[in-house]
C-alpha cells in the first residue's frame, strides 16, 4: 500500500530521504518535501476527516493554507490542534490524528447526525435551546461541537519568541510577483523583508508547468532566491505566515520553523514603510450536491499534488469549472497518466481545446448536479444547463474550479476597500488606505506575463529605485487566457440544496443560506452570523464569494450590491504562544524589586504585589505562627517597641526651578508657600473633578527645590499628572521634575524606641524632638552612609524614614537588623502597616480614597485652603459643596461581635435588607490597641450618625456595628510627635 | 561606599554575551544648555546636536533624552569627583542637575547576535541608518521604559532599577 499513488519520477520531493509517520495510529511512509496531505494521498488515504456539524466523511480538498476539509491534531512533541493537513511538512516520526470524530473517520459514532440533518439546520440551536435555559444544553453541545482538543501539556522543544523589525518594504508572499519585487527592491539597496507561508518559495510556480526565460520556472526560482539570500538588506522568511495587518503598517508574521533550535516558533512585528501584498489568488469551490465527498478536490490542488509531489490523487478524473484555468490542469493530468474522463464547463463558449486535450470529452454549457459515493467519490451526475440532458460518469477524482479570488484578506485588514470586477467575477483591491499595494494574483492579474510586467512597473514607481536595478521582464511560455462566467451555485432542488455545501468547513449549505434569507437575515453580515458561513478558521477563503453570489441570486440583485464581510485576523490559525512570546511564567506580568527583596525572601517573608508592580513583604511568619498571630505580633512591635519596614517603593520626585513652588501650590489643596526649608507638609492632590488623586509629604530642600513623596501605587500617575499639567496648561513655567524613586531606597524605623535605635546606628544628626521635630527633613549620615531622613509617620508612632542610595540600602538594612538585636527589633510587612493605619484612621488609596471621595468626605476639610486662589480640582469641589449633597463620609465601625472580621467592600444597607446600599466597609482589621475588630467605612451622611447601628449585608448573614469616630488610637497625635 | 553589583554572564542560543553592569554615575541635566555648559565647564563632552544621540569624551557620555534634557553618564569611580565639581545643590535656578545614578540598571549586550536580542527586547528600529553608532534613546524595553545605547559592537540597555531582576529574567528566557 505504501506510496501506491506515487509516480515513479517527477515532483519536488526527495525520494532518497524516506520519512516514517503515523496517521490515526497507522504507519505510513513519505518523502522529504512532502506535506502530510501529499503523503497521505500518496498512500491512498482519502477519508481523512469528519465534518464539523453533520460528521460527513471528508477528505483533503486543497493543497495550501486554504484547506477546509481536513484539520488534524498533532500529538507528542508538537502537540497542537486544528492544523490544516496541507500545511504540515512531513518529517520523521510525525504523528497526527483526525479531529472531530470518534473513534476514527471510518467509524464515527456522531455520523448519526447525518440522519437528523433536516432537524438541525442553521441556527437550530438558537431556536431550540432557549427553554428553560441555554446554559443547561451548552456543555453537551460544546462537547459535541468543536474541533481538536487543546493539548494538556506542551512537550515541544524550545520556546516562543517575538521579534520586532522595521523595513522599507515588506513583501508578503514569495510567488512570482513577490520574488520579482524583492529582487528589484533588494538590488536597489532597499531594506526588504520577504515572508512566505510555504516551505519553499515559488508560490503558484511550484505547481504549474511553465517556463521562464526559456527554462523550467524552478530554475528561475532558484536563481532569484540565491541572489536574494546573498543580499544583506533582504531578510527572507519561509514557513512564515503574515496573519494580521494593523494600523500604521504594522504586520504580524509567525515563522513556524525558525532556524534557531531553541526557538519553537517566532513571531515578527514588522513595521514597514511600504507593503506589497503578493499573496496570489485562491481558487474557489463550486456549489452542487455532495460537493464535499472525499475525492472532490480543487483543480489547482490536483495540479499541485501531481506536479509538485508526484502524487496521483485518483485514477479517473472529471474536471468541472466555470473558467478557462481548468484546461491547464487537464493537460497536466494527462501528462501524469491520469484518465481525464470529461471536462464539464458551465460556460456557453468554452476555450478552443489546447494541445494534448483533443481526445478529452468536453461538456460545454453543462454542470455537475451531484456526486455519488459515501466515504469516497464514485461518480458524478452531469446535466446540461437547460436540464434536458443528464449523464452519469464514474470517476474517483473530481477537480473543481469556481474561478479565482485575489487573496485580499490582508488588504482588507488594512482597511482597504475591495470592489467587484465583473470581468473576473470576483472582488479586487480598490484604493489602499495605508501604504500598501497588491501585486500579481492578489491584484487580480492572473496571467503570469502580465503579472511580471505589472510588478516591475509598480515597484519601479517607488522613490529611490535605481533604473539600473530594475529587472528585465521575465519571458514566459504560452499561457491559456483567463476567462470566466460566474456560476454561484448549480440549480438544484431543495433536497439537494441541503447537501450542497457553500462553506465546507462550517457545514453551511445552500439551503441554510436560503433559510436565513427567508427569516429576514438577508444582509451578507446577517447571513454570516445566522449560518456561520465564512467564520472560524476558514475566514471565507474559499466559499465566501459563493455565499455572496447565492444571496445575490436569491434577491435578484447584482453581486456588487451585496458587499462583503470583514476579513479578520488571524488569517490562519496562530498558537497563543506565538502571540505571547517569552512573556509567560514569572514575566507574564511585570514585577519590581527593592534592594531588600532578596533579604526579605531569605528571611521567610510572605511576598506579594502591593501596587505599581512592587513585590513587598506582606508579613514575616515565624514557625508555628498563624497569619493573624504574625500580624498582631508585628503590629504590637510598632505600638510598644520598635520595628522596621522596607519603604523603598514610595514614589519620590525632585522638583526644581523658579516656578517649582507654583506647581506645588497648584497640585496640593493646602498651602505650601509658607513652608520653611528642611520642613515638610502633608498634602492632598485632586483630579480635575475634585476627587482625591494622591496624598503625600513634600519637603522643602531649598528655595526652588523640593522633594516630594507620593503613595507607592500612584507614583507613576502623579508623575503623569504633573507632566501633563506642565506641558499642556503651564508650558511657560520653568519647572524641572526628576523621578528619584529608586535613587533613594528607604528603611523606616518606627515605634517608641525608634529614636534610640537610630542613635545606636550612629548618626551625625541631632535626633532630639526639639532639633528634629515631626515633619522635618535632615541630610546627614546614618551608620556611615549618606542619608536623607524624614520624620513622618504612617503608623501613628514615632518614626524615621531613612533614605539612602539604593546601592547602600542592603548595607543599611543589615546594620539596622544588627543594631536592632539589642532592641528586639521586628521587621514588619504591609499587613501590619495596614492594621496600624486603620487604627489611626489614616486614608489609604484604593480603600477610603477609592476615586469617588474628596477630602470633605474623609473629614479633612482642614486641608482645603480657603485662601489659595486656585489649585487643581478646586472649582469642582466648590460646586459639589455648594449643592450640599448627602455623601458617603468616613466613619469608624465597631462590630457588635468584637471578634467578627468583615470583608472589605461589604455593603451597608438599611436594616441589612437587599436594596440600595448606603455605604461600604473600606477596611477591617483586628486592632492590637483596642483588642477587638475595628473597621473603617464610607457611610451616607456618616458624621451625623455617630452611635447609630448599621447593618452590613453578607451573603448568608447580617453584621451589626456601631458607628464611631474613624480614629481608634492616639487621636491627638501625640505619639508621632513625641 | 561603593558596593559592586554582581553580574552574570550566560551562554545563550544566540551568539551574544550579556552582562549585568555595575552602577554608573548618572546626572539628570535639565534647562538651558548654555547655562549648563557654563556651570559644568568645558571638560565634559559637548551636548549632542541631534536628538537620541550621545557624545563622549574622557570616559564621560552625554545622552540626549528629551527636549532640554540630557543624561550625563560616567564610571561610578568618577562619581565623587563629578559630584564635587558639579555642586548639584548650588546650581543656578534656571537649570537642574540631579543625581540619579541608582535609578537605572544597565545591561551590556555584545556579540554577533546582539541585534537579535534587541529586536526581541525593543520595538525600536536599531538599523544603523536610523539608530546611528552614537545612538542613545529612551524606548520600550520588554514593555517598560528603558534607555537603549549603541556601544561598540553591541548595545547597552538601562532600565528602571526596580525592574532589573525582571529584565534579567527576560534575558535568561531568550537564551
Amino acid at each position: 500500500m505504501s506510496n501506491s499513488h506515487r509516480m515513479s519520477d517527477g515532483g519536488l520531493v526527495n525520494r532518497r530521504r524516506v520519512f516514517n509517520f503515523r496517521f490515526n495510529g497507522k504507519a505510513y511512509q513519505g518523502f522529504e518535501g512532502d506535506s502530510l496531505a501529499s503523503a497521505l494521498l500518496a498512500n491512498g488515504v482519502r477519508l481523512t476527516a469528519r465534518s464539523f456539524k453533520y460528521h460527513r466523511p471528508r477528505g483533503i480538498i486543497s493543497a495550501g493554507y486554504d484547506e477546509l476539509g481536513t484539520l488534524v491534531e498533532l500529538v507528542n512533541n508538537e502537540a497542537s490542534g486544528n492544523q490544516p493537513v496541507t500545511r504540515i511538512p512531513l518529517r520523521e516520526g510525525l504523528e497526527a490524528r483526525s479531529v472531530n470524530c470518534w473513534p476514527s473517520p471510518e467509524l464515527d459514532f456522531l455520523a448519526i447526525n447525518q440522519c437528523f440533518a433536516k432537524l438541525i439546520p442553521a441556527a437550530f440551536y438558537y431556536k431550540t435551546f432557549k427553554w428553560p435555559n441555554w446554559h443547561i444544553f451548552e456543555p453537551s453541545i460544546r462537547k459535541a461541537a468543536g474541533l481538536a482538543n487543546v493539548p494538556d501539556t506542551i512537550h515541544h522543544h524550545g520556546h516562543y519568541e517575538i521579534r520586532n523589525a522595521h523595513c522599507e518594504a515588506l513583501i508578503v508572499g514569495a510567488g512570482p510577483a513577490g520574488l520579482l519585487a524583492a529582487l528589484t527592491l533588494g538590488r536597489s539597496g532597499v531594506r526588504v523583508v520577504l515572508a512566505d507561508d510555504g516551505t519553499e518559495p515559488g508560490g503558484s510556480l511550484l505547481f504549474q508547468r511553465v517556463s521562464i526565460d526559456g527554462s523550467d520556472s524552478k530554475n528561475w526560482i532558484r536563481r532569484i532566491t540565491a541572489e536574494l539570500d546573498s543580499m544583506i538588506n533582504v531578510t527572507r522568511l519561509s514557513q512564515a505566515t503574515v496573519w494580521a495587518y494593523r494600523e500604521h503598517n504594522l504586520l504580524m508574521i509567525t515563522e513556524r520553523r525558525p532556524g534557531n533550535t531553541d526557538v519553537f516558533q517566532r513571531s515578527w512585528r514588522v513595521r514597514a514603510k511600504q507593503v506589497f501584498i503578493a499573496t496570489g489568488a485562491i481558487e474557489r469551490h463550486l456549489v452542487f450536491a455532495h460537493n464535499d465527498r472525499p475525492g472532490v478536490l480543487m483543480a489547482s490542488a490536483i495540479q499541485s499534488y501531481v506536479n509538485r509531489y508526484a502524487v496521483r490523487p485518483g485514477k479517473r478524473a472529471v474536471l468541472f469549472a466555470n473558467n478557462s484555468s481548468i484546461y491547464a490542469v487537464a493537460q497536466d493530468l494527462i501528462v501524469a497518466d491520469i484518465d481525464v474522463a470529461a471536462i464539464v464547463d458551465s460556460r456557453g463558449h468554452p476555450n478552443t481545446l489546447p494541445k494534448g486535450l483533443e481526445k478529452v470529452k468536453v461538456y460545454a454549457n453543462h454542470v455537475i448536479e451531484q456526486c455519488y459515493g459515501g466515504r469516497a467519490l464514485k461518480g458524478v451526475l452531469i446535466k446540461s444547463q437547460d436540464g434536458k440532458q443528464q449523464h452519469r460518469l464514474n470517476c474517483d477524482l473530481l477537480g473543481v474550479s469556481g474561478g479565482w479570488n485575489p487573496t485580499v484578506h490582508l488588504y482588507s485588514q488594512s482597511r482597504g476597500e475591495v470592489q467587484y470586477d465583473s470581468a473576473l467575477a470576483t472582488f479586487v483591491p480598490g484604493d489602499p488606505v495605508q501604504n500598501c499595494q497588491c501585486i500579481g494574483g492578489a491584484a487580480g492579474i492572473f496571467s503570469l506575463s502580465a503579472n511580471f510586467q505589472d510588478t516591475i512597473s509598480r515597484v519601479s514607481e517607488l522613490p529611490g529605485i535605481s533604473v539600473d536595478c530594475i529587472s528585465d521582464v521575465p519571458r514566459v511560455s504560452d499561457e491559456i487566457e483567463y476567462h470566466i462566467e460566474p456560476l454561484w451555485h448549480v440549480d438544484v432542488n431543495s433536497k439537494l440544496a441541503a447537501r450542497s455545501f457553500v462553506d465546507i468547513q462550517n457545514d453551511v449549505t445552500l439551503a441554510d443560506i436560503h433559510l436565513a434569507m427567508r427569516e429576514g437575515f438577508d444582509a451578507v453580515e446577517h447571513v454570516k452570523r445566522y449560518t456561520t458561513a465564512g467564520m472560524g478558521i476558514d475566514q471565507g477563503k474559499i466559499g465566501n464569494i459563493n455565499v455572496i453570489g447565492a444571496i445575490a441570486m436569491e434577491n435578484n440583485n447584482e453581486i456588487d450590491q451585496i458587499g462583503t464581510t470583514t476579513f479578520r485576523s488571524p488569517y490562519v490559525p496562530i498558537e497563543f504562544g506565538a502571540m505571547v512570546g517569552v512573556r509567560e511564567g514569572s514575566v507574564y506580568l511585570p514585577y519590581r524589586h527593592t534592594p531588600i527583596t532578596q533579604w526579605n525572601k531569605d528571611n521567610g517573608a510572605h511576598m506579594y504585589e502591593s501596587g505599581a508592580r512592587w513585590r513587598r513583604p506582606g508579613f514575616y511568619p515565624r514557625a508555628g505562627e498563624a497569619f493573624q498571630q504574625t500580624v498582631n505580633r508585628e503590629s504590637l512591635a510598632v505600638r510598644e517597641n520598635v520595628a522596621v519596614y522596607d519603604g523603598a517603593p514610595l514614589g519620590k520626585f525632585e522638583i526644581k526651578g523658579p516656578d517649582a513652588l507654583k506647581l506645588i501650590e497648584m497640585l496640593y489643596t493646602n498651602n505650601f508657600a509658607n513652608l520653611e526649608v528642611e520642613m515638610g507638609r502633608y498634602g492632598m492632590m485632586l483630579t480635575e473633578d475634585g476627587l482625591i488623586l494622591d496624598d503625600g509629604v513634600t519637603f522643602k530642600l531649598a528655595d526652588n527645590h523640593y522633594f516630594m513623596s507620593t503613595s507607592t501605587g500612584n507614583s507613576d500617575r502623579v508623575n503623569q499628572h504633573m507632566e501633563f499639567f506642565l506641558q499642556t496648561h503651564r508650558p511657560q513655567w520653568q519647572v524641572y521634575l526628576t523621578t528619584v524613586t529608586t535613587q533613594w531606597a528607604n528603611a523606616t524605623i518606627c515605634g517608641p524606641k525608634a529614636r534610640k535605635l537610630l542613635q545606636a546606628l550612629g548618626t551625625d544628626i541631632d535626633l532630639s524632638n526639639e532639633a528634629f521635630p515631626f515633619m522635618a527633613f535632615r541630610d546627614g549620615t546614618v551608620a556611615g552612609l549618606a542619608a536623607r531622613i524624614c520624620r513622618v509617620s504612617f503608623t501613628g508612632e514615632l518614626s524615621f524614614e531613612i533614605n539612602v542610595r539604593s546601592r547602600d540600602a542592603l548595607c543599611l538594612w543589615a546594620k539596622i537588623i544588627e543594631s536592632g538585636r539589642d532592641f528586639d527589633l521586628t521587621p514588619i510587612g504591609s499587613e501590619a502597616n495596614h492594621v496600624l493605619r486603620v487604627e489611626k484612621g489614616f486614608l489609604s488609596l484604593g480603600h477610603e480614597a477609592d476615586g469617588t471621595t474628596d477630602p470633605y468626605d474623609l473629614g479633612m476639610a482642614w486641608i482645603m485652603s480657603k485662601s489659595k486662589p486656585d489649585y487643581i480640582g478646586k472649582k469642582s469641589v466648590e460646586i459639589r459643596q455648594k449643592n450640599r449633597p448627602q455623601r458617603r463620609q468616613l466613619v469608624g465601625l465597631l462590630p457588635d461581635d468584637p471578634d467578627h472580621l468583615i470583608d472589605e467592600n461589604a455593603p451597608i444597607t438599611p436594616n441589612g435588607n437587599k436594596g440600595k446600599s448606603e455605604g461600604l466597609v473600606t477596611a477591617c482589621v483586628w486592632s492590637v490597641v483596642q483588642n477587638r475588630v475595628i473597621a473603617l467605612a464610607l457611610l451616607l451622611d456618616g458624621r451625623n450618625r455617630m452611635g447609630e447601628t448599621v447593618f452590613i449585608r453578607r451573603k448568608d448573614h447580617v453584621v451589626t456595628a456601631t458607628v464611631t469616630s474613624p480614629c481608634f488610637h492616639d487621636p491627638k497625635g501625640q505619639l508621632l510627635r513625641s | 561606599m561603593i558596593q559592586r553589583v554582581s553580574y552574570y554572564e550566560v551562554d545563550m542560543g544566540y551568539d551574544v554575551n550579556i552582562k549585568r553592569l555595575e552602577v554608573s554615575t548618572l546626572i539628570d541635566l535639565q534647562g538651558d544648555p548654555a547655562i549648563i555648559t557654563h556651570w559644568i565647564g568645558n571638560d565634559l563632552p559637548p551636548f549632542p546636536e541631534r536628538p537620541n544621540t550621545a557624545t563622549n569624551a574622557k570616559d564621560i557620555s552625554i545622552y540626549w533624552v528629551g527636549s532640554s534634557r540630557w543624561l550625563l553618564r560616567a564610571d561610578v569611580l568618577k562619581e565623587q569627583e563629578l559630584l564635587s565639581r558639579l555642586r548639584l545643590a548650588e546650581t543656578p535656578t534656571e537649570i537642574s542637575l540631579v543625581q540619579v545614578s541608582d535609578t537605572l540598571q544597565f545591561f551590556s549586550i555584545k556579540g554577533p547576535d546582539a541585534r537579535e536580542i534587541i529586536s526581541i527586547a525593543s520595538a525600536i528600529d536599531h538599523h544603523p541608518s536610523v539608530f546611528p553608532f552614537n545612538g542613545a534613546s529612551y524606548t520600550e524595553i520588554f514593555g517598560m521604559k528603558g534607555l537603549l545605547i549603541r556601544k561598540g559592537e553591541g548595545f547597552e540597555i538601562g532600565v528602571e532599577r526596580s525592574y532589573g531582576d525582571m529584565v534579567e529574567d527576560f534575558l535568561l528566557r531568550i537564551k
